[in-house]
Parts: structure tokens; C-alpha cells; sequence
């Protein structure tokens, strides 16, 4: 009987369990959303004032805050030998005014909390509403009353020329520089790139006649957004700017950008980079009131413009190539462009650039699915619902409807035209606006590891190169009747000679280098039969040892000592002959050993060696054009780059050795090693090895 | 403009962490506790018809194993590879196709999973997360291939960036037994090195509901909201043990640690940091307006000296971390062409020494307090940043209501204040100074 209850009870507990278990069936699928809320775009108001100033409202009072952007539509010209002009203009003109100079200015601007910054293209400021006028009050005395102070111009000169610098170590600023030159062409209008030249070719009349010839009410435009209701707007815009004195501003000619022929590939060479960043990208007429501008803007949005576009999904989701992989057109008034990019790392560059142009010639050929379009549709639509959420969206609706002379239901209008298109128009506006046959395909990166599988891509089979400005690098003075052996032969030379390098069965070195810990030993052998010995210590105290005799070996470190692998074993010997250089053309232990080019060396010309050995490992080494002598060597692996800098070579008993030899990139400072002691064939060489 | 990009190259370092300040006109909210320990906290806003659905759990790189640093932030890529019910690759796709968006991220102290989305996909929100809560998949496969994207975060962050270490060189010499000191992006050799075993414990010890605030904001009803929630919510178990924090408490400095570190940058930079209390006490937010007084606007005493007067430096930061445990303020500042950093670091030091000397005027302690407000207020303008914000207040200090008090506890803070703390915590003798210098420049 107990037993039976003991069974019942448990039976009810099943189905106790089942009951549960059958209540979280409602987790096994996506819920059901409710109906759909009607999305409302807000309301804005438009008003101008009689100097030509058009003055947009949008009145949200959520928090106690408002802004105000002026903007001035300044038609596009190139600023030529002095690129960079128009943006210290900006700048300058808001570092002092007739009544108050930039420290007054800043402590005004502070005092309030406020935020403000002036640009080439106009002003935004931003407070609390109830420092409106305060702040009102400055833009005002700034925009009509600056003095473009020489000393203030002076500073900004120097922080831009600092920021160039920096643009080197940027792979962004550098494939944003030379992304420009290509697409549009340095002449034009948005080709040119800053350059310490052209900055240093600027002066203040530069900067105040820019602001006198183009900032006019007449094509500008004030908005105006957060709490602030119109009637006090109206006053404000008035008391403010009312004054602002029209005037003609001359309208300069568009020039044509060209598509360019065939593919294209630009390398520029960030030595040490641990990331390519790659991209697509050539010129393309697309614009706000272009007829299939939504269509457009969908095409683009499946191709790159979510994290479930096809590049994105390609790129990072399945192969794990990049962080994030996006892309599309770009909509401009005057030329728009289209741009796929990503920053990839080393090893996957061509494979990256290939998965781009494969996922843009899929949505040429290959119409989408009725379910992707309905996913990157609702999508879209639920984008523009949150985007509503901020009423500066807004506002960039009414400035659009006039800037591009759209209809004025254009937004709300907006989510209907684009529910409405078909795969169909998707293919459409895909062979009209997506091109792999002719564009630009631009790699930022380490030039040892990635350009040469580049070339596949081009057109003409060839990769050309830039600088970090976007300046072409023509072929480096390669002088006729030297190639990779010549070189290599040079420097055996120089160094003793093939005859007696060979002759050299074991070398043994010591050398130490001072750190902040005190001084580092490292002792040496290396030996033709391949034993070596490596020891690093200080103080008489060993921090690790490591002895490889045959194809026994051991190492010590931290009071223990272990035998090494095989695998251990075979990789101390790759670098254990006293001599590598000498096996250079042997095809057992280097797969290739290239002369790639001509380039400096600590301001010393020197010929670059790509070398590829048969482990896999990839070397780059740079040999004097002058002397002969190795200069450098640098080794990329999975921490980046290790670099060696060989200086000083002495004789040690007719065989040039260097005796200062820095390093740097293995650990988080550099070292410099010195020679403290050379022997070359010790005696009793094989008790080294015990 | 270059100046621009360079800053906010530099200010990207510091971007894992979300903002942590709030104010506006009252918030209103309720909140309310499951019998699992979940906390529910929700506010109402029908301005806009989205809603906001956030889940912060209360484990960040603090939490981690030493021998397996990067979990916390490597959980929130894993936690994305889908669960019991959510195929790999879906849940992106479910919320893009109901038309929302969402992002993670990971600090020191916490993780934090958010969507926003149109208000009638409000169930879809609390269907995923209630799936990430309960049952995700932890599975090597999802691990393999997030590894891989982690690794490129890694580069594009730190590694290919110019002063992209910065925040990471710093931490790991101010604290030389606090788990602070590993980055939160972790060890990439740790993430090699774990087991399918490893990753699924600690999906088991820190992703359970009482150790997790729900937090939602935007266009819904409370009380069909709360029906929902439970629907959801209530039946996922509690965790079977207690929640692993540290209690490692750093001990104090001994003296000051100068290091050199160098980089892929053409311009020095120098970085001073300083050990601070941590978050919620008094000392912390009078450290925080001291930093706002140090180089927050152009008229600051770093910017203005520094950046504008004599022009040594093309930016100037104080940037204050303050967490649960004792934090640090960072003063930096990146050197024009051609200046010396230590004339630059003399700099700094004259400014802080003027702090700690003469007391601040009345008009200057009133701007600081003037520019507090405006930032206090810029965190709430968002159903997104009002979701952050009451998660926040509840998990680091238990007072969601902070979200409206806060600002009380910056006006408590006095001149003298700013004095004392100025004098207390930013010693000379113990602190940490990094220069930052070009690879070219090595002696």
C-alpha cells in the first residue's frame, strides 16, 4: 500500500511536473507582437526673417534644454594649396570678438554649463533653456563681430599640425585621406587632404576673407530645438541675428568626378599594423532628392547598414574576420559615393576583399527573398520610430525638405513609399548603383604580411601606393643589376666573407643591456651543427636557460628544469646557425627571399628584403645601400612586431659583428643590448652544451 | 578635423563603460522584487512609442578568475549565440525584424544587455532576455567563433589604436592585487586557454536572477507590463549558491610607479592616476567636481593653461573611475609637436598643487556646479539612458531613486570639499605616472 501511495504521490508529481513543464511552452517561439502604434513625426515650424535667414522650430519641452545650430550652406570649392582653411576659419572666428577675447569667451560659456563650437560651415551651441539668452548672446556677438586674433591662429596652427602628425598611426585618418584623393580626385572640392604644406601655406586674411565672403544669412539657416515656443523664438532669431547683413555670395562650378577604369588597388603601407583596414569604394550620383533615394537607402541597408547586412553576417558573424563590416551609398547633393569597409586582420586582407565584392555582386544578381525585405523593412521602420525619439531628427527633416527641395510630406510619406517596394525595385536600383568592375579597392596596413596578395584584384595586375596623405609613391630609386642575391652576397662580404663565415663551427656571445630592473646578461651559442644555448640573467642570477644538443634538450627556469618537446627542440634550431644568411637560397629552409624595394632606414637608404621561411615565418629585413651591412630586422608574429636594429659592427678576428643591438616590440619597453664578448670556435665547444 | 578625430580616438579608450549620472524634471517608477530576487524596475513614457528592455547583471572583469580574465565581456558576445529556443545568429534577427536595436556592454563591475524597440514588441523583449537569463546556449562552438571576433576587437581597440592601451598600462600598475587590474577586455591567451567547462560555470554562477535587475522604459502600461513580466520572468530559477564578489581590498600605494610605454603615436602623452574612493560616498562626488574644475570646458585649469595659454598640450583630461571598489582618477593630457612631456607633467602638478593651496572662488565653485547640472541632465533624454540609469542606482547603490536625488549629493559637496580632497588623494608621493612615447623615440 505504501508503496502505491509512493507511486501515486509521484505520479502526481510527474504531472505536477509536466503541468510546469507544458506551461513554458509559450517560451519556445517569439511572442506575437500587439497591433502596431501609428508613428507621428512632430511638428516643426518655418519661418524667415528679412535678411534672408531661414529659421527652423522644433518646440519639445521633455527637458529644460535647447539648442541652436546655425548652418551656412557654403557651396563647395577646393581650398587648393591651402586644404585645411576653412576649418581653422571655423575655429578662429570663435576666439575672440570686439567686446570679448577667447579666455572670456571660455569662462562665459563655462560659467552657464553651456556647450559651444564654431565651424567652417557655422555654430552650435547648446544650455539650459533658462541661459538661453546668455548663450544666444554670444553666437550673436560671435558671428557678427569677430576679430580673428593672429596669436589665436597661431595655436590653432600649431594643434593641427600636431593632429596631422598623428594621422601616421591612424589607419582610419589614413584611409579617410587617401579614400578622398581616389573617389573624388584631389582638385575637387571634397578630394583634398590636410597636409603640414598646406596648413603652413595659410594665413589669417585666408580665414577672414572666407568668413566675410560666405557667411550670409542669406544662405543660412538657424535651428532651433528643445524648449523654446515660437513666439519666443520669433523674438530671439530677431534680436539675435536680425542684424545679420545680407549679401551676394558667389556660386562656383561643380566639377565631374569620374568612375574609375577597372579595379583599382591602393596600398598604403603602416608598418607593424596588426589590423588591414580595407574598403570598397568609387563615386556615384545619389542624392536626398534622387528618385529612388528610399530605394537606395534599403538596397544599402541589406548590403551593410545593420548588423544582419549581408557583409556584416559574412564577415564577422560566420568567418570571425572583423569586429563589424558595413557599407553603402552615401548621399550627397553635389556627388555621392559608396563605400564597403572593415578592418580585418592581417592574414584574412584578400580573403576579406573578396567576401566584400562576392556579397556585392550577390545583391546584383541575385534578387533578395521576400522575408529579407520584409526584415530590413521592419527594421527600418522600427529605426525610424526610435529615431523620432530625439527631436533634432526632426528638425534635420524640415532642414532636408528645404535644403533639397523635397515635397514637404517627403518624411511623413516616408515609411509608406518604402513598404512599398519590391524586390524588384531592390535588383533595379542594385545594378544601377552597386559596381565591382570599376572602383577602388583601398588597403590600409602592414605592406610585409598583406600587399603582395593583393594584386589579384587589380585590373592591371599591379598595386600602386600611397603615403598617409594620399600621395602617390612613385617607384623608389631601384638601382639596375641588384637583386636578392646581390645583396645577400654584399653583405656576407662586407661581414667577412662566405669562405670564413663558414669556417666559423660555433660563436659564442655575451651581452647585456640596462634596464630599469638593473642589468640584463644574455649569453649565446650558436653553432653550425645546429646545438645552441640561450641564457638570460642577472646578477649572477639565471632567469631561464635553455640548451638543445642533438636532439636532446633541455631548459631551466624559476628553479625548475624540463626537458624540451621535439617541437621545441626543432624551432631553437631554426635560428641556431651562426650565419642564417648563408642558407638563404636554400629551398629546405626558405620558401622565398625577395628584394622588394628601396626604403630608410634611420634616414640611411637601404635595400628591403621580404624573406618567407619554410616554418611560416615571415621576415623583413633592411640592408644598407652604402655599406652593405644589415641594418635591420623585423620578424611579425602573434604579438606584432619585433624589431632589431644592428649598429656599430666591429671586427672580431676578421668577421663584422654588431655590437649595439636594439629591441624593440618584444617587450613593453625596448632594450639595447651591447656586446661584452665574442668567441668564435671556443674550445672544448661541445661542454657548451651539457 | 584631426584635432577631433584624435580626441575622440583617445576619449574611445575609456568607451566600455556606460555613463553613470542622471536628473532631469522627476522620473517616476515602480519597482518591485520576484521571489527569485529579480528586481523590476519600470518607468512610463508615452512620448515616444518604443520601449526600452535592459537586463544588467551584476558581474564584470572584478568577478573573473585571475587565470581566466575576459569572461565578463566575453559573455556578452556569447550571449548572443542564441539559446534553447533561439537558433545561432536568430536574436539578432529577431530584433531587427521587429524593427528594434539593440548593444551590450561590460565594465568592471557589471554587464548590461539592452533592445530598444517599437512599443508593441514589448513581450519580444522580455521573451529574449528571459531566454538569456534562463537557458543560453554555452557551447564551444558559439565560443570558437567569438573568440575570433573578440581577438579583432582587441586590435581595433587597443592594439591598432594610438594610446588604445592607455586604460589598461594604467590599471595594471595602480593595483597590484585588485582584480581591476587585468582589462576588461582580458587576457586573449586566457580565452585560448578555457574549457567549454569553464564558460558554462560561469554562465551557471553570475547569469541567475538575483543577481540581475530588469529594467524597462518607454511606451507601456505597468500593469500589463508586470503581467508580462512575470509571465517571463518568474518561473527561472534562483542559483544554488552565493553570488562570488571579491573582498580583495587593495592596499594602499607605496610610493609612486613611473613607466614608459611605446606606441604607434607621433605626440607624447602623459598620464597621472591617482587611487579615489569608490562610487556613492561623499569624497567621490567632491572628486568628481574637482575634475570637472581640473578640464571639463575650455576654461578649465588644465585646458585653459595647458591647451590654451601656453600650448603644451593639444588635450587635457581628468577623467574619474569611480566604482565599487576604490577607483581611480586619471589626469592626462597628449603634448603638442615638440614639447617635453615632463615640462607638460610640471604643468600638471602646478595646477593640482594651486587646488590644493588656495581654496576656489565663489564664481568658479558656481560654474562647476552649473556645468554639473547640464551633464546630470544630458543621461536622461533617452528611454535607452533612463533604463541604464535606474539599473544602475539600484545595483551599485540601492536607491533608485537616485535617479531624481543624485544632484543633492553634488550640492552637498562644499569649496573646501574640493580643497581636502585635492590635498587627500591626488598625493604626489603615491601614484602612478605613464609616459606615452613614440616607437622613434626609444634611447
Amino acid at each position: 500500500m505504501r508503496i502505491k501511495n509512493i507511486i501515486v504521490a509521484l505520479g502526481i508529481t510527474l504531472c505536477m511536473s509536466a503541468n510546469l513543464f507544458a506551461q513554458e511552452d509559450f517560451r519556445k517561439n517569439a511572442p506575437k507582437p500587439g497591433p502596431a502604434p501609428s508613428i507621428e513625426i512632430g511638428d516643426s515650424e518655418v519661418f524667415k526673417l528679412d535678411n534672408g535667414l531661414t529659421v527652423v522650430l522644433v518646440e519639445n519641452n521633455k527637458l529644460p534644454r535647447v539648442s541652436f545650430q546655425l548652418s551656412v550652406d557654403v557651396p563647395d570649392f577646393s581650398e587648393g594649396e591651402k586644404a585645411g582653411y576653412v576649418n581653422i576659419a571655423g575655429e578662429l572666428m570663435g576666439r575672440g570678438t570686439e567686446s570679448m577675447d577667447k579666455a572670456e569667451i571660455d569662462e562665459s560659456i563655462d560659467f552657464i554649463g553651456a556647450s559651444f563650437q564654431t565651424f567652417g560651415s557655422g555654430m552650435f551651441g547648446s544650455c539650459l533653456s533658462k541661459n538661453s539668452e546668455e548663450l544666444l548672446a554670444i553666437m550673436s556677438d560671435v558671428l557678427m563681430y569677430p576679430v580673428f586674433p593672429e596669436a589665436e591662429f597661431e595655436k590653432i596652427k600649431k594643434a593641427t599640425l600636431s593632429g596631422i602628425a598623428q594621422t601616421k598611426n591612424s589607419p582610419d585618418a589614413i584611409m579617410a585621406n587617401v579614400r578622398r584623393t581616389l573617389v573624388y580626385g584631389s582638385d575637387h572640392p571634397f578630394g583634398s587632404v590636410e597636409t603640414e604644406e598646406s596648413i603652413n601655406a595659410i594665413s589669417v586674411s585666408d580665414c577672414k576673407s572666407y568668413i566675410d565672403v560666405f557667411f550670409k544669412p542669406n544662405i543660412s539657416y538657424l535651428v532651433i530645438v528643445g524648449d523654446m515656443n515660437l513666439a519666443d523664438a520669433k523674438l530671439a532669431a530677431e534680436k539675435y541675428f536680425g542684424k545679420w547683413e545680407m549679401g551676394e555670395v558667389p556660386t562656383l562650378k561643380p566639377m565631374r568626378v569620374e568612375r574609375p577604369e577597372g579595379v583599382n588597388v591602393v596600398f598604403v603601407d603602416q608598418p607593424g599594423a596588426v589590423q588591414s583596414t580595407v574598403a570598397v569604394s568609387y563615386p556615384m550620383d545619389y542624392s536626398l532628392n534622387s528618385s529612388d533615394y528610399i530605394t537606395g537607402s534599403l538596397m544599402s541597408t541589406v548590403l551593410g547598414g545593420y548588423f544582419g547586412s549581408r557583409l556584416n553576417q559574412n564577415l564577422r558573424e560566420d568567418k570571425a574576420y572583423t569586429y563589424g563590416a558595413r557599407g553603402g551609398l552615401r548621399p550627397n547633393k553635389l556627388i555621392g559615393n559608396f563605400v564597403a569597409s572593415a578592418s580585418v586582420r592581417n592574414e584574412v586582407s584578400d580573403s576579406s576583399i573578396t567576401e566584400m565584392l562576392y556579397e556585392m555582386n550577390q545583391m546584383i544578381n541575385e534578387p533578395l527573398t521576400e522575408g529579407e525585405l520584409s526584415t530590413v523593412k521592419n527594421f527600418r521602420t522600427g529605426n525610424f520610430a526610435i529615431g523620432l525619439e530625439n527631436p533634432r531628427t526632426i528638425a534635420d527633416f524640415a532642414l532636408n525638405i528645404i535644403r533639397y527641395d523635397l515635397d514637404a510630406d517627403f518624411y511623413s510619406n516616408y515609411l509608406k513609399v518604402m513598404n512599398a517596394i519590391t524586390v524588384e525595385d531592390m535588383s533595379v536600383a542594385a545594378k544601377k548603383y552597386l559596381n565591382t568592375d570599376a572602383c577602388y579597392v583601398i588597403v590600409v596596413g602592414n605592406k610585409s604580411d598583406v600587399a603582395e596578395s593583393l594584386t589579384k584584384f587589380d585590373s592591371n595586375g599591379a598595386v600602386d601606393y600611397y603615403d598617409a596623405y594620399g600621395k602617390l609613391i612613385e617607384d623608389t630609386k631601384m638601382p639596375l643589376n641588384v637583386d636578392a642575391n646581390t645583396v645577400i652576397s654584399d653583405y656576407l662580404n662586407a661581414i667577412g666573407g662566405k669562405e670564413k663565415l663558414e669556417q666559423v663551427d660555433v660563436l659564442e656571445m655575451s651581452m647585456a643591456a640596462n634596464t630599469e630592473m638593473g642589468e640584463l646578461e644574455f649569453y649565446m651559442v650558436k653553432s653550425k651543427s645546429l646545438n645552441t644555448v640561450q641564457k638570460i640573467s642577472m646578477g649572477g642570477m639565471t632567469f631561464m636557460k635553455m640548451v638543445v644538443n642533438g636532439f636532446d634538450g633541455y631548459s631551466e627556469g624559476r628553479g625548475m628544469t624540463k626537458d624540451l618537446s621535439p617541437m621545441e627542440i626543432s624551432d631553437a634550431k631554426v635560428d641556431a646557425a651562426p650565419f642564417s644568411e648563408l642558407n638563404y637560397f636554400n629551398t629546405e629552409q626558405y620558401n622565398s627571399v625577395k628584394l622588394a624595394g628601396v626604403e630608410k632606414v634611420n634616414e640611411e637608404d637601404a635595400y628591403r628584403m621580404d624573406l618567407v621561411r619554410t616554418d611560416g615565418a615571415s621576415i623583413t629585413e633592411y640592408y644598407s645601400i652604402a655599406s652593405s651591412l644589415k641594418l635591420r630586422k623585423v620578424q611579425t608574429g602573434e604579438q606584432g612586431a619585433v624589431t632589431l636594429d644592428y649598429e656599430v659592427y666591429k671586427d672580431f678576428e676578421g668577421i663584422m659583428l654588431p655590437t649595439i643591438i636594439k629591441v624593440s616590440g618584444m617587450m613593453p619597453t625596448p632594450i639595447e643590448q651591447n656586446i661584452k664578448s665574442v668567441v668564435i670556435n671556443p674550445k672544448n665547444a661541445s661542454d657548451l652544451f651539457k | 578635423m584631426q584635432i577631433k578625430r584624435l580626441l575622440s580616438l583617445v576619449l574611445a579608450v575609456f568607451l566600455y563603460a556606460g555613463s553613470i549620472s542622471a536628473q532631469a524634471n522627476k522620473i517616476n517608477f515602480v519597482e518591485y522584487d520576484l521571489d527569485n530576487g529579480l528586481h523590476v524596475i519600470l518607468h512610463e513614457d508615452h512620448s515616444t512609442p518604443i520601449v526600452t528592455v535592459s537586463v544588467m547583471y551584476h558581474v564584470g572583469s572584478k568577478n573573473e578568475n585571475p587565470d581566466r580574465t575576459g569572461f565578463a565581456h566575453f559573455f556578452e558576445h556569447l550571449l548572443f549565440e542564441g539559446s534553447e529556443n533561439i537558433d545561432r545568429g536568430e536574436f539578432f534577427k529577431i530584433i531587427e525584424n521587429a524593427g528594434g536595436s539593440n548593444n551590450a556592454n561590460t565594465f568592471y563591475d557589471r554587464t548590461y544587455y539592452y533592445e530598444t524597440l517599437p512599443s508593441n514588441h514589448l513581450e519580444t523583449g522580455l521573451w529574449l532576455e528571459s531566454e538569456r537569463m534562463l537557458q543560453a546556449r554555452v557551447d564551444i562552438e558559439g565560443v570558437e567563433t567569438q573568440r575570433e571576433v573578440v581577438k579583432e576587437e582587441r586590435r581595433l581597440r587597443v592594439d591598432n589604436q594610438p594610446y588604445g592601451s592607455l586604460l589598461e598600462e594604467t590599471m595594471k600598475r595602480v593595483y597590484k592585487e585588485h582584480p581591476y587590474r587585468w582589462p576588461v577586455i582580458g587576457s586573449m591567451a586566457h580565452l585560448d586557454a578555457a574549457v567549454e567547462e569553464d564558460y558554462k560555470q560561469f554562465y551557471a554562477d553570475f547569469y541567475v536572477p538575483e543577481n540581475a535587475v530588469l529594467s524597462i522604459a518607454g511606451d507601456l502600461d505597468i500593469k500589463s507590463a508586470k503581467v508580462l513580466i512575470d509571465k517571463y520572468f518568474s518561473t527561472i530559477p534562483a542559483g544554488v549558491k552565493t553570488v562570488y564578489r571579491p573582498s580583495i581590498v587593495e592596499p594602499p600605494m607605496q610610493g609612486e610607479t613611473r613607466d614608459t610605454v611605446y606606441d604607434n603615436i607621433q605626440l607624447p602623452a602623459v598620464i597621472q592616476a591617482y587611487r579615489i574612493p569608490s562610487q556613492g560616498t561623499a569624497d567621490a562626488y567632491a572628486v568628481e567636481m574637482l575634475s570637472t574644475l581640473l578640464a571639463v570646458g575650455n576654461s578649465s585649469r588644465l585646458s585653459k593653461r595647458a591647451v590654451d595659454q601656453e600650448q603644451m598640450a593639444v588635450f587635457a583630461g581628468a577623467f574619474p573611475l569611480a566604482m565599487e571598489d576604490d577607483g581611480v582618477l586619471i589626469n592626462y593630457g597628449i603634448a603638442n609637436m615638440g614639447v617635453d612631456p615632463t615640462d607638460l607633467e610640471r604643468l600638471y602638478d602646478e595646477e593640482v598643487a594651486k587646488v590644493k593651496e588656495e581654496l576656489i572662488s565663489e564664481k568658479e565653485f558656481q560654474k562647476l556646479q552649473n556645468q554639473i547640472e547640464n551633464q546630470i541632465l544630458s543621461a536622461n533624454a533617452s528611454t535607452a539612458g533612463i533604463a541604464e540609469s535606474l539599473a544602475n542606482y539600484h545595483m551599485y547603490f540601492g536607491d533608485t531613486d537616485l535617479i531624481n536625488s543624485e544632484i543633492e549629493k553634488y550640492r552637498s559637496v562644499t569649496r573646501e570639499d574640493i580643497q581636502r580632497v585635492a590635498r587627500k588623494y591626488l598625493d604626489f608621493e603615491n601614484r602612478v605616472v605613464l609616459y606615452y612615447l613614440p616607437k622613434g623615440q626609444r634611447p
